[in-house]
């Protein structure tokens, strides 16, 4: 049985990679955005959250918000050096965001643990239960961005959204890894069916090992099964 | 999904459309013969037989620069095709552009696909003799009119190397410093070459609130990229899938599937996927009453439930102008038959009692909107979008759009500018009346009954108090048997009633007393009608503590659609003659 918690919140930005300028959501949670949630609440060196499901509990919808934010921001490089100064207001740039309304997803996800790890993994997962049924984290989750913040509890008997919600969204963010340089970022083809939207074990990678690599074979993995 | 959804629809609607190549106006031809020589020494100009003012709009080849010197091949402002400046210009900077110009048909005349086509070498010979400095500059010709050059009488850009050799030039340009990329695309999940900035812009007229031409995907600022990056480099679109996103968006924008009142902040396209032969959009912001009969009977006769599952499906993109960004304000992907059944709620919720038995009982979305506007009493209608003074909320249409099309509720904040206008024109009318009705029930889960026509068993005492007053106003109407008075109890009273109807119903009940002698000397049968209607009503607005000192929001508009609703009952069913239309304000002009 996979580790489940259920996360819900007022608001939700999911930015779509291509439209993240003048942003706009995606319909749903992203896997990447829910390890986010699942590292907040518990983590640790010796292991890593792989998102095997995503259940859509509430309808999905939208708010328009626009707002003042600046270009002018440090790199850390910058701020380490301690010698970069802002002007905010001489860098203001305002930007849209098409975001969601009144979310709450149910995560399924898997702990899998590094060759260095010294407990079972029944340790971990049971450390995570207690703090999700206690409510700790170590930092706030949110959903997406910062601003909206994601709340969090044990799993209910909610259904997920049923077959009249069937949607296809195109390639969907699966993972981030920071090991690469520069970073890079695999995808997968998300669908949801009966508002559960299941997430292949590895995503396709954005420049394949080979570049013999054929497409068909590529698209079959992302849409394989967990 | 909307970007897969533009390059379908470029597919689709624009067939197999030349790559990278944009439609731009040109002013001026250059004739030259299959060796390179100019069959005459001056332009031949172009003008639209539409418009004698304007040139020729070609399909050319080019991509977008910004700043930059960056030559289109073979048809291009005069500045590029033969270095013509003008007082806008700096000569360098000409002289720059012109080189690039004749370096790309240099490079198209030596290419792989250049090499054996007559028409680039003809282009190529033309620069080679120097004879461009030998042509006759029309005087009104200016650095950025469009010049096309043209081989045999045809443009050279449309010679067979042509689309080889650009792509191959557009891909060495848009690949970014460091040269095109590989790797897996967005938009169709292949592996193909890369963009660093998608080639194309989206006219600026074709999108409000933009002061320039506009992309949609666009990472041009540090921040705006993941890791601080500038460029595509994590937003992984192919060549191909660019080139499509934006020929699909300007296709998209400039169908006739387009809406963008002037003055409002958004355009909203709309398009379908599979076979459709009717548009509910159209029935949405035309509101015919055969097309609104014939959309309802289709909902709710089951037929299409009936029938396997639709598989048509309807894209809604609305859009706005963020300088030279483009905002998508909302994106709606929807199946067909839930689009119907969303539009048929709005006109059941929205359908409303006429004031006047030839009124419409469904009306226009355009016109809802523009009820929210100022009304011009003296000139007899609603102001216009866009113009001076018009006191409309900004996003008005786009709101109620998106209401309709998606089945939520209309925003309270409609509803407050509604009544404010209201009460302060002292006007309503037939739209401004459904669009009450609509803020008060579409999208909404309630138990209370909000009838299109008169109510007489409604339970809220703000309506019986607008009834109240409709007839109030139109005992002293018919006492004054058509006389014109300065001002009226409704012009005194009307705009106070609607937030505190207590003052205008005590004085109009004790004013009333006398309109009825008068009118009962000459018309005792009418007196009579209106003592017993004026008896019905008060008594159901309990004495006292009925009314209260100041109305919600939501009774306030209950006041109103119980004035209404009264007016119009006895427009339509009191047959006698001498119940003519009022006169007075608040006027019922449609």
């Amino acid at each position: 049985m996979p580790l489940a918690v259920q996360v819900w919140g007022p608001g939700a930005l999911f930015t779509r990679p291509e439209l993240k300028v003048e942003r706009v959501s995606y319909p749903v949670m992203t896997p990447s955005a829910a390890v986010g949630v699942l590292e907040s609440i518990f983590w640790k060196p010796e292991m890593r959250w792989r998102v095997q499901r995503i259940e859509v509990l509430r309808p999905i919808r939208q708010f328009t918000q626009r707002r003042n934010e600046t270009t002018d921001l440090a790199s850390l490089a910058d701020a380490v050096s301690g010698r970069r100064r802002l002007d905010t207001a001489a860098h203001r740039v305002q930007r849209n965001a098409v975001c969601l309304r009144d979310v709450a997803y149910r995560v399924h996800a898997q702990i899998d643990l590094a060759d260095h790890a010294d407990k079972p993994v029944a340790a971990y997962r049971d450390q995570f239960r207690r703090r999700v049924t206690k409510g700790r984290c170590f930092t706030q989750p949110y959903l997406g961005t910062r601003e909206f913040t994601a709340y969090f509890g044990e799993p209910d008997d909610q259904q997920p959204l049923g077959p009249d919600h069937d949607d296809d969204f195109g390639l969907m963010l699966h993972s981030v890894n920071h090991g690469t340089t520069p970073i890079s970022f695999t995808w997968f083809d998300a669908r949801m069916r009966g508002g559960v939207i299941e997430v292949p074990v590895h995503g396709i990678p954005a420049r394949p090992a080979g570049e013999d690599a054929g497409e068909a074979e590529l698209l079959s993995m992302a849409e394989g099964g967990v | 999904m909307l970007l897969q959804r533009l390059v379908q629809y470029a597919e689709t609607h624009l067939g197999q459309a030349r790559p990278f190549h944009r439609e731009r106006e040109f002013r001026w031809r250059l004739d030259l013969d299959l060796d390179g020589r100019p069959l005459s020494g001056e332009l031949a100009p172009l003008v639209d037989e539409q418009r004698r003012d304007r040139g020729v709009v070609l399909t050319v080849p080019a991509v977008v620069r910004t700043v930059g010197v960056s030559a289109n091949l073979a048809a291009d402002d005069a500045q590029y095709v033969l270095g013509w400046g003008d007082e806008t210009t700096k000569p360098a900077r000409v002289a720059q552009c012109h080189a690039a110009f004749v370096d790309l048909i240099d490079k198209w005349a030596t290419s792989d696909a250049g090499r054996d086509d007559p028409v680039a070498q003809a282009v190529a010979a033309f620069y080679r003799s120097g004879a461009a400095a030998d042509l006759t500059r029309p005087e009104e010709t200016t650095a950025k009119h469009g010049v096309v050059i043209a081989v045999n009488g045809d443009p050279a850009c449309r010679s067979d190397s042509v689309v080889q050799f650009w792509t191959t030039e557009v891909t060495a340009r848009k690949g970014g410093k460091t040269g095109s990329r590989h790797g897996l695309c967005l938009v169709c999940a292949r592996h193909r070459e890369l963009v660093d900035t998608v080639p194309g812009k989206v006219p600026g007229r074709l999108v409000p609130g933009a002061s320039n031409d506009t992309a949609l995907v666009s990472v041009n600022e540090r921040v705006f990229g993941y890791g601080l990056t500038t460029g595509l480099e994590h937003t992984p679109i192919c060549f191909g899938c660019g080139d499509a996103i934006s020929t699909g968006l300007v296709a998209v924008l400039s169908s006739p599937h387009s809406i963008a009142p002037r003055g409002q902040n958004s355009r909203t396209s709309w398009w379908y996927i599979g076979e459709v032969d009717d548009d509910p959009i159209a029935t949405l912001d035309q509101a015919d009453p055969d097309e609104v009969t014939a959309l309802l009977s289709t909902v709710h006769t089951g037929r299409h439930d009936a029938n396997p599952p639709d598989v048509e499906v309807f894209c809604s993109l609305t859009v706005a102008g963020n300088i030279a960004r483009i905002v998508v304000r909302d994106w709606i992907e929807m199946p067909l038959i839930e689009l119907k059944r969303n539009i048929a709620a709005w006109f059941l919720d929205h359908e409303i009692a006429p004031a006047w038995p030839a009124g419409r009982r469904h009306h226009p979305l355009w016109k809802l909107a523009l009820t929210t506007g100022r009304w011009q009493g003296e000139r007899n209608r609603y102001a216009e979008f866009g113009v001076p003074g018009e006191a409309r909320p900004h996003n008005i249409y786009p709101q109620l759009l998106g209401a309709a099309l998606r089945n939520t509720p209309i925003p309270p904040a409609v509803l407050a500018h509604l009544i404010g206008r209201i009460r302060a024109d002292g006007h309503l009318d037939d739209p401004r009346a459904a669009l009450l009705r609509l803020a008060l029930v579409h999208g909404k889960t309630t138990k209370e009954t909000f009838m299109p026509d008169l109510n007489p068993g409604s339970a809220d005492t703000a309506y019986h108090a607008g009834r109240a007053f409709a007839l109030l106003e139109q005992i002293q109407h018919a006492a004054g048997s058509g006389e014109r008075l300065n001002t009226t109890y409704g012009d005194r009273f009307f705009a106070g009633a609607i937030t505190n109807p207590r003052a205008a119903l005590v004085t109009g009940s004790r004013n009333a007393k006398a309109w009825q002698k008068k009118l009962r000397r000459a018309k005792p049968g009418l007196a009579n009608y209106f003592d017993r209607k004026l008896d019905d009503v008060f008594a159901l607005i309990p004495e006292g503590k009925g009314l209260p000192a100041a109305m919600t929001l939501h009774q306030q508009a209950q006041f109103l659609l119980g004035y209404h609703h009264q007016r119009g009952h006895r427009a339509t069913t009191n047959t006698d003659t001498t119940a003519e239309p009022d006169t007075g304000a608040p006027t019922h002009t449609d």
